[in-house]
């Protein structure tokens, strides 16, 4: 993801795509090995907000992609796509891109 | 019965003579009068099914050399069996044919003195007629993105006029591309094979096209076809959650999707371990 978001910056520099992480409450202990060597926001859900099982009733490895009126374009979720798998990975490049106007090649 | 024709052979005579008189017999020749000449018909269509009215086609018209052709009579069989009920027309409705008859038409033409000419004949087979089409529709009508199933159902039978059992298959499209595409997780079967198309394969703003063909044990008829355009759905709802990462340029700040209004963002929900 870390390499994606990289890549993204480096490609398209103008569309300005942000991925960002979000942790289960109850995973807090993980959150220092989860962000070694990774720049990307890592934000720590909270059991008074709880948008993993409240507010968008997400799936375990969803990648929940927003247009820019934040409505869902795309759900990828990294366990039914493996990005180590490179059409895998371009396919989750791919949405980001088609969500920011950019046609498929 | 017809009147004889005469030939005045001393018309000239008649007509030039103030004192002439009536020719005698020997002057006077008689000529016999004739049938009129053969005719060739067809029947259309040429392969007609039960949905299809049978019409007699004059391929070649009888002719008569008294030039007092009258009419041309027909005479209709079904499988060898006469039809008088019909004589006389040069069609029979699509409502009274069935598939499997052999139907047959003799047409014979008559003169004004009714004498008549010879007949000819043409025969067809009533063939099975294919389903028409349903009337089909894409349920919800206005499906939102990751919120709706689609379901394609039909709502009006197709029409057989055969009276057959009629099954359906159905096919879908995505912008006009065939589905399912590379990853998509559908279709599914509710009520007919591959009916559904599940949560997550429509993305917003594609028409989605199904396509329901019904077929009879012979043959394929015409397609109904139903077509929805996806819509996007509402904002995700707001929340707001501290960066924890501390080589991220936000650490210690918080974020919220509001923040990345006009631009794509993608949220990714795993765990820390």
């Amino acid at each position: 993801m870390n390499d994606l978001q990289a890549e993204l910056e480096a490609d398209h520099p103008d569309l300005a795509i942000q991925i960002i992480g979000v942790n289960e409450v109850g995973y807090e202990a993980g959150n220092e090995t989860m962000c070694d060597g990774r720049d990307l926001p890592w934000l720590q859900d909270v059991a008074e907000v709880d948008v993993w099982n409240v507010l968008w009733l997400v799936t375990y490895r969803d990648l929940i992609v927003l247009d820019g009126d934040n409505r869902i374009f795309g759900i990828y979720n990294v366990t039914e796509h493996n990005l180590q798998v490179p059409d895998e990975y371009e396919g989750l490049r791919s949405l980001l891109l088609e969500a920011a106007g950019v046609p498929p090649e | 019965m017809r009147p004889w024709s005469w030939t005045i052979a001393a018309l000239a005579m008649l007509t030039g003579c103030p004192t002439a008189t009536l020719p005698d017999d020997d002057d006077v020749v008689p000529v016999e009068p004739s049938p009129p000449g053969p005719m060739e018909i067809s029947l259309a269509p040429a392969e007609p099914t039960s949905s299809d009215d049978l019409v007699v086609q004059t391929v070649v018209e009888s002719t008569d050399p008294d030039g007092d052709l009258a009419e041309v009579r027909y005479a209709w069989e079904v499988d060898g069996e006469p039809r008088p009920d019909l004589d006389g027309q040069a069609s029979v409705g699509a409502g009274l044919t069935t598939r499997g008859e052999l139907w047959a038409v003799v047409a014979t033409p008559v003169d004004a003195g009714g004498l008549t000419g010879p007949s000819a004949a043409a025969a067809a087979s009533i063939g099975n007629s294919p389903p028409g089409a349903p009337i089909v529709a894409i349920e919800p009508p206005t499906p939102v993105v990751f919120e709706h199933t689609l379901w394609c159902v039909v709502n009006t039978e197709a029409p057989d006029a055969d009276g057959d059992a009629v099954e359906y298959s159905i096919t879908w499209e995505v912008d006009g591309q065939p589905y399912p595409r590379e990853g998509d997780a559908g279709p599914l079967t509710s009520l007919l094979p591959d009916d559904t198309v599940p949560v997550g394969d429509p993305g917003p703003g594609e028409d989605w096209t199904c396509r329901v063909t019904p077929a009879d044990a012979d043959a394929p008829g015409e397609p109904g076809i139903a077509v929805v355009t996806i819509e996007a759905g509402p904002p995700q709802p707001d929340f707001s959650l501290v960066d924890v990462n501390e080589t991220s340029a936000t650490f210690g700040t918080p974020i919220s999707p509001r923040d990345h209004l006009k631009q794509v963002s993608g949220w990714y929900f795993g765990h820390a371990t």
